[in-house]
């Protein structure tokens, strides 16, 4: 398994998609600063009584999971487009353990990536904030752990984009897939009833890991509930994905 | 060893492979020939794991592929040298593959230079040649010097170099008592680099046997020129052999002009058809190799064009010369020759005229 995960490590390290898909993560860096700027002048002219920036993270949220389910898509879709997988699983012994490999890279990276993100986010936002009333410091309750949390929202990420991407063997049907899945919660809330729409409100991935750090307002649960959710992403992710990869022929 | 019992697999309504039985021994180098289509593929998928087969079974070593227990030190495969990320380095992509077997960096190094891309290990796949490609990919199928090797169409895309290379590899390598199954299409060379033949075609098993019998089995005939012929000719009947002008004989069963007759093909000028290579712009889609008609089949046991040459010059020489030809059966080329000798006939030519392999796939694949 060490073996295994050693050499996925070197697969994504050595895909030039991975670097890609890092380089966008620093496009929510810029929308933030953008958000944060423009709500310091509104704050400059008109007083207090507008949006606070707060950390920061808020401001570009939804950008970062589906960045980070797109590392988990690439880490396996290029093999099956290339039809590399077929050279990929007549080097290794069971089929499942490949897929808990290639969860393990990019969890990982992902966590780390997200987690690096989440603090340059932050400090972005308090670099144009300067000393406003309207930022976030460490010191305040639960900013520190908001900041915390972001790493494990990428990793859940990735590992969601792994599995699409191994369920449905295909780079356009997973990337679309990416996209369409977080936006369903927020179009399904305009339907749904209370507290249904709060609750299908809170299942997104950056709602979650709000709710994670108990962060007031973010959501319908608690930081239990939302860990809890959270690796039901993950098994939700992986088990469909075991099915396919075991059972169907490479 | 390769152990394939009632082997069956079906997609849908079409069966790709149907109770394929065969068993491909160490120590040789077996060819998997069909045309295009044939299943040979889909059984070597199925001998390596990746796919599941209706019913029948497919053994490495006696057990089943996903029951190895360190797969790459048993088997190694190349199934398609286009299946790669082009974006990574030949370096890298070893790598990758030897660390899930636990391999090290020391045998990704040796496998580069046993393939002869040493030097652009450090180069991003994606600006491969196909021959290079075809390099990466055996050296892949090297890198955890297996027992057992299977190669589906391994000369594809390599130039007459490359394939003199890797046909000396294989023998090598089923030399130190290893298991070597490679499938072609191309029939001359496997004629060259097999030991042992399994054909199939629309997914049976046609014919399993060693080249050399396969071969026998097609003789038809010695081709003998002696400018006693009349007198000769008395003297083979006389010992049961059956004569017809090799003139006639040829206009008989070689009615197409284009088609180079057995004795006129070491002049012809496609040589390099002989070491297996087939330039792909030549052939139209879809048109098999053995039915090329620029393509010269005749089997021999020298492949090296240039002697070839001078044997055609020669060949061609004598038919000058004069001298009548005639078309023996019924008895070998020796057995010609100590009557010749019995009988003081001068004897120009005496050649065994096999039906070529391809001829021979033809007519068995039918």
């Amino acid at each position: 398994m060490i073996d295994l995960v050693a050499s996925e490590w070197l697969k994504l390290r050595s895909l030039r998609a991975t670097y890609y898909v890092l380089a966008a993560t620093l496009s929510a860096v810029v929308l933030t600063g953008f958000a944060a700027y423009s709500i310091s002048r509104y704050f400059d002219t008109h007083g207090p009584g507008g949006d606070a920036v707060g950390t920061g993270l808020g401001l570009s949220a939804d950008l970062p999971p589906v960045l980070f389910g797109m590392l988990g898509v690439f880490a396996i879709s290029g093999e099956y487009t290339t039809g590399m997988i077929r050279l990929t699983l007549t080097t290794i012994r069971s089929r499942w353990t490949l897929l808990l490999a290639k969860a393990a890279v990019v969890a990982a990276m992902a966590a780390v990536a997200g987690q690096a993100l989440a603090f340059a986010t932050y400090f972005t936002a308090q670099a144009v904030v300067a000393g406003r009333p309207i930022g976030a410091s460490f010191a305040e309750h639960t900013a520190l752990t908001e900041v915390l949390t972001s790493g494990a929202g990428a990793a859940v990420a990735g590992v969601l984009g792994l599995g699409l991407a191994t369920v449905l063997r295909s780079t356009p049907g997973a990337l679309i897939a990416l996209v369409v899945l977080p936006l369903a919660p927020t179009v399904l809330e305009r339907f749904l009833p209370a507290p249904w729409n709060d609750w299908v409100s809170s299942l997104t991935i950056p709602s979650l890991t709000r709710q994670l750090a108990a962060v007031p307002d973010a959501g319908a649960f608690g930081p239990a509930t939302a860990a809890t959710v959270l690796v039901g992403y993950v098994v939700l992710s992986l088990l469909p994905a075991t099915v396919a990869i075991n059972h169907r022929d490479a | 060893m390769i152990e394939v019992t009632e082997l069956t697999k079906r997609y849908g309504s079409t069966r790709a492979v149907s109770g394929l039985t065969f068993r491909v021994e160490p120590g040789q180098v077996t060819g998997f020939l069909g045309h295009n289509g044939a299943g040979k593929s889909t059984t070597m998928r199925m001998i390596l794991g990746l796919h599941r087969p209706t019913s029948g079974t497919a053994l490495i070593n006696g057990v089943r592929k996903q029951d190895l227990r360190d797969p790459m030190r048993e088997v190694g495969a190349l199934l398609d040298a286009a299946e790669v990320q082009g974006g990574r380095t030949a370096f890298a992509h070893l790598q990758a593959l030897a660390y899930a077997g636990g391999i090290g960096r020391r045998r990704v190094v040796e496998v580069l230079e046993e393939v002869g891309l040493a030097g652009a290990a450090r180069k991003r796949i994606a600006g491969f040649s196909q021959g290079m490609r075809q390099r990466l990919g055996i050296a892949a199928a090297l890198l955890g010097d297996p027992g057992v090797l299977i190669l589906d169409e391994p000369v594809n895309g390599l130039d007459p170099d490359g394939i003199r290379w890797l046909r000396t590899l294989l023998r090598s390598l089923a030399g130190e008592g290893r298991t070597v199954l490679l499938s072609s299409h191309l029939m001359t060379e496997m004629s060259l680099t097999a030991d042992r033949l399994i054909i199939i075609g629309r997914g049976r098993l046609i014919e399993e046997s060693t080249t050399a019998d396969l071969l026998a089995r097609f003789q038809s005939g010695v081709l003998v020129r002696s400018p006693h012929a009349a007198r000769l000719s008395r003297a083979l009947e006389a010992a049961g052999a059956t004569i017809r002008s090799a003139h006639d004989a040829q206009a008989v069963e070689k009615p197409a002009p284009a088609r180079p007759t057995n004795t006129a093909a070491p002049t012809h000028p496609s040589q390099s058809s002989r070491l297996g290579e087939e330039p792909a712009h030549a052939r139209p889609a879809g048109t098999k190799a053995a039915t090329h008609p620029s393509q010269d089949f005749r089997l021999s046991e020298e492949p090296v064009p240039g002697r070839l040459v001078a044997a055609g010059i020669e060949a061609r020489a004598a038919r000058d010369a004069g001298g009548e030809e005639l078309l023996v059966t019924g008895l070998t080329a020796a057995a010609i020759g100590d009557i010749a000798l019995a009988h003081g006939c001068a004897v120009h030519e005496l050649v065994p005229r096999r039906t070529s392999l391809e001829e021979a796939f033809m007519e068995i694949a039918k």
